[in-house]
């Protein structure tokens, strides 16, 4: 399957310029340390492994932890794909396929069928991923107690020691005080019924495709220094309470471009009285079922 | 078995002989099972004596009052008995709800803190130190019910409120945090917040130590009422002998680390034999 | 404490300069070393322990003080300054006399894995300050001073300065002083100290979030409508 993307682009930027760096521009003994962590992340779903994170041209906050990830896992013949808040051109999307087409030479994509590897922030993909995949997330904040435990030292006893109440005393006064939980992103997972778990910044909508999920899902925090993953068909579970069962959001109406009932909405302030249009956030899935709407007899 | 019976049973020599099969984890399966065995030990804080030799054993449903003047190595034998650091020297035995011996010096973080949450709880004297000051009185007592698995909010509220009630706080204040609860209200929270998971043994650090007169007696009233009903053993340390006569069955006397004297609680303080517990209880008595 | 320096500044001027013209090619002897002999300053770990490398392990607390100083040279300014003051003004009391203030030329090696050997890639100015602070001691143990240390990029006095107070202020457990200010708790100016962590991370906030904030959104709607609900539902039952 040829790719429609920018394979051209990539070749031209990699033989202009990524001479002057080693392949997807870190070098072989950190790429070495950042997969020995992800294997220790891999073997223990759920458990966030420390690496020696290292600074990228790029700010922290900005996906730095997902870059080295990224960096580290990439292959010359891998297709990426990656995404900001479900769209492929949004800028911090754009800097990021740039600088590996430019480092590393490689392929990168829109569609997300024919990534190999997809690099994301805030979002995973509307079509479901398959065996062979990798979902990159890229995490600001990996400790999901720290809202309820600002030390360092007794969150990684609490993980350790599977000492989950506090995490529960969170939902819990959610209800108390707003009669329902008032978690709407980040939403707190069990991994593999033992790491309690923070997906990143996602809206909640997309907890239930981390569940058994066939692709690998790796997450990359660079200014914490922490990775975390949930191997291939791992049980994830957003955390309720039986009598307030865990719900996703949903829309009453369809996307206004391409009619999807099944997607995340954005919510689009389109005049200046302030008139709203709700579309697609994954743009790639829009584009696509808009042109087979368009296509279609 | 009733707790005065459990006091009464501590004096006769019988117990001497059941007590000798708990170190090596042997128990006469005929003999009421000991729920802590203290033996022979000692703390030091570098050469500083902490507590010296001691040894007592503590029945189910027993309230042991460990009385003595501050400095006098109470709350070190408190810290010792719950885990929170290795004594330099002997052993602790406890007995959890399956029967199996834990020595406590060589627990491993994860078992006490099992044991902290589920067997156990422990009152500070000051209630910051056992709350959770920014979350709700709610909140507070569902938490150890949460730790244990509980997963229905509407049975964590309804323990809750039962608490509350309980404890004698309003249901209204359930969704306000402990910040605005009164220094009584606060303590009291405390002991539902331990309560709630129905622990067996609990330990108390001069529960009502930071409270006002009238205050004090209306929580020990309801402490009484609460070890009564739900057939607590209690560890209790107090420097105040009224305290330890209200509810302890069985008073340590300790003075420089060491236990001076012990005995049944009345009989400590109406009679008492070591010239120090002399002193204490004349000097209550003059005030 | 300046009356050594001036002997060693009038020593180095007998030496007669190098064929390159360089004034000085001695060993300038350190001031607080003179303390140090007078048994009134504890001397530093010695070079036999070989510190951390922040760059390549991530930090983990607690930490030692090698590790605390290599974050506090990489640290912000602002911070470093901010924190140093807020001890002078009693969060933490840390009064520091300079020990030494100094500032010069080192060069740089770096060593690229994939090469394996040492590679110098230029030089830069440090500028080192070391505090001398109150005294400990007491309870059979001799009264001396102790001391803060400060290293930083460029020509920065004010830099170093801070960073000495800071160094000092994180040993508070060291010498068993009550930890009283920000200053002197390790996680705290550790975590948010690096300049290049924070001002990342403060500044992703204009990177686009609309798919979080229209979560939030549908959130808050969702309990407003809840919530009316409930105080309509309320005032109908009366």
């Amino acid at each position: 399957m040829m790719p429609q993307a920018t394979y051209e682009t990539g070749k031209r930027l990699a033989g202009r310029n990524a001479v002057s760096y080693n392949f997807a521009y870190l070098d072989e003994q950190t790429k070495r340390m950042i997969r020995r962590s992800i294997l220790k992340a891999v073997a223990i779903p759920g458990y966030q492994a420390p690496f020696g994170g290292r600074e990228m041209p790029m700010p922290y906050g900005w996906g730095t932890g997902g870059i080295q990830v990224s960096a580290a896992i990439l292959g010359r013949e891998d297709i990426l794909k990656v995404i900001d808040q479900g769209s492929d051109d949004t800028t911090n999307a754009v800097s990021i396929r740039a600088f590996f087409a430019r480092v590393a030479g490689v392929r990168t994509t829109t569609a997300t069928a024919e990534a190999d590897i997809i690099q994301t922030r805030h979002r995973i993909p509307e079509q479901p991923l398959r065996e062979g995949q990798i979902m990159v997330y890229q995490v600001p904040i990996p400790e999901p107690l720290r809202r309820m435990e600002p030390s360092e030292t007794e969150t990684r006893a609490m993980h350790a020691l599977e000492e989950y109440g506090a995490m529960h005393v969170k939902l819990y006064e959610d209800i108390a005080r707003h009669g329902d939980i008032a978690t709407s992103f980040d939403y707190p997972v069990l991994v593999n019924k033992r790491y309690v778990m923070s997906p990143s910044p996602l809206p909640k909508f997309d907890n239930p495709k981390m569940d058994q999920c066939p692709a690998l899902q790796l997450f990359g925090a660079g200014r914490e220094k922490r990775i975390y993953a949930i191997p291939p068909y791992t049980s994830v579970r957003s955390l309720d309470f039986e009598d307030y069962p865990f719900t996703a959001q949903h829309w009453d109406k369809p996307c206004a471009i391409c009619g999807a009932t099944d997607s995340y909405l954005d919510e689009i302030i389109t005049d200046d009285a302030g008139t709203r249009m709700f579309v697609c956030s994954d743009t790639d899935y829009c584009g696509r079922r808009a042109a087979e709407k368009r296509s279609a007899p | 078995m009733t707790a005065a019976q459990a006091a009464e049973r501590l004096c006769s020599a019988t117990c001497v002989a059941r007590s000798a099969s708990i170190p090596d984890g042997t128990p006469d399966p005929d003999a009421e099972p000991i729920l802590l065995s203290v033996r022979g030990v000692s703390h030091y804080y570098g050469a500083r004596l902490g507590c010296r030799d001691i040894s007592f054993e503590l029945w189910p449903g027993e309230v042991l009052g460990i009385v003595g003047e501050s400095g006098s190595g109470k709350s070190t034998l408190l810290n010792l008995l719950a885990g929170r650091f290795p004594s330099s020297a002997g052993s602790i035995h406890y007995r959890d709800r399956e029967g199996v011996l834990h020595e406590i010096n060589s627990l491993t973080e994860a078992v006490r803190r099992r044991l902290l949450r589920t067997e156990w709880g422990f009152v500070h004297q000051n209630p910051r130190d056992g709350l959770r000051m920014r979350v709700s009185g709610g909140g507070n007592i569902g938490e150890r019910l949460m730790a244990c698995g509980s997963r229905h909010y509407g049975n964590i509220r309804r323990a809750a409120l039962d608490w509350l009630a309980r404890v004698e706080i309003a249901a209204d204040r359930i969704d306000d945090r402990p910040l605005s609860y009164s220094g009584g209200m606060q303590q009291r929270l405390q002991i539902a917040r331990n309560l709630v998971s129905s622990p067996r043994l609990v330990f108390m650090d001069e529960p009502t130590g930071g409270l006002d007169v009238s205050v004090q007696a209306k929580l020990l009233d309801l402490l009484r009422q609460l070890v009564r009903q739900l057939r607590l053993s209690v560890v209790l340390v107090t420097h105040d002998l009224a305290v330890a006569r209200l509810l302890a069955h069985r008073l340590i006397v300790m003075r420089r680390g060491e236990i001076v004297e012990s005995g049944l609680s009345d009989q400590v303080l109406d009679d008492p034999q070591h010239a120090y517990t002399q002193l204490l209880v004349s000097s209550i008595l003059q005030g | 404490m300046a009356a050594p320096a001036e002997d060693a500044a009038q020593n180095n001027a007998e030496v007669p300069p190098d064929e390159e013209g360089d004034a000085f090619t001695g060993v300038c002897p350190k001031v607080l070393g003179f303390l140090e002999k007078e048994g009134l300053l504890p001397p530093e770990a010695g070079e036999d322990v070989f510190p951390g490398d922040l760059t390549r392990q991530p930090l983990e607390l607690p930490a030692g003080r090698d590790i605390r100083l290599q974050n506090l040279a990489r640290a912000d300014e602002g911070v470093l300054l901010a924190l140093a003051y807020s001890t002078q003004r009693g969060f933490g009391s840390t009064h520091p006399f300079t020990g030494e203030m100094r500032m010069g030329e080192v060069e740089v090696f770096f060593t690229p894995e994939e090469l394996g050997f040492p590679v110098l890639v230029g030089e830069v100015t440090l500028t080192e300050c070391e505090s001398v602070n109150q005294f400990t001691g007491g309870k059979g143990r001799p009264a001396s001073f102790t001391r803060g240390y400060g290293l930083v990029f460029g020509e920065s006095e004010r830099k170093a300065v801070s960073m000495a107070i800071v160094d000092r202020a994180l040993r508070a457990g060291e010498f068993d002083e009550e930890e009283r200010g920000p200053a002197q708790n390790a996680e705290f100016v550790l975590y948010h100290s690096d300049n290049v962590e924070a001002s990342g991370f403060v500044q992703h906030i204009k990177l686009p979030h609309y798919v979080d904030f229209q979560a939030e959104l549908a959130l808050v709607r969702a309990l407003r409508g809840k919530s009316e609900k409930d105080r309509n539902d309320a005032a109908s039952d009366i």
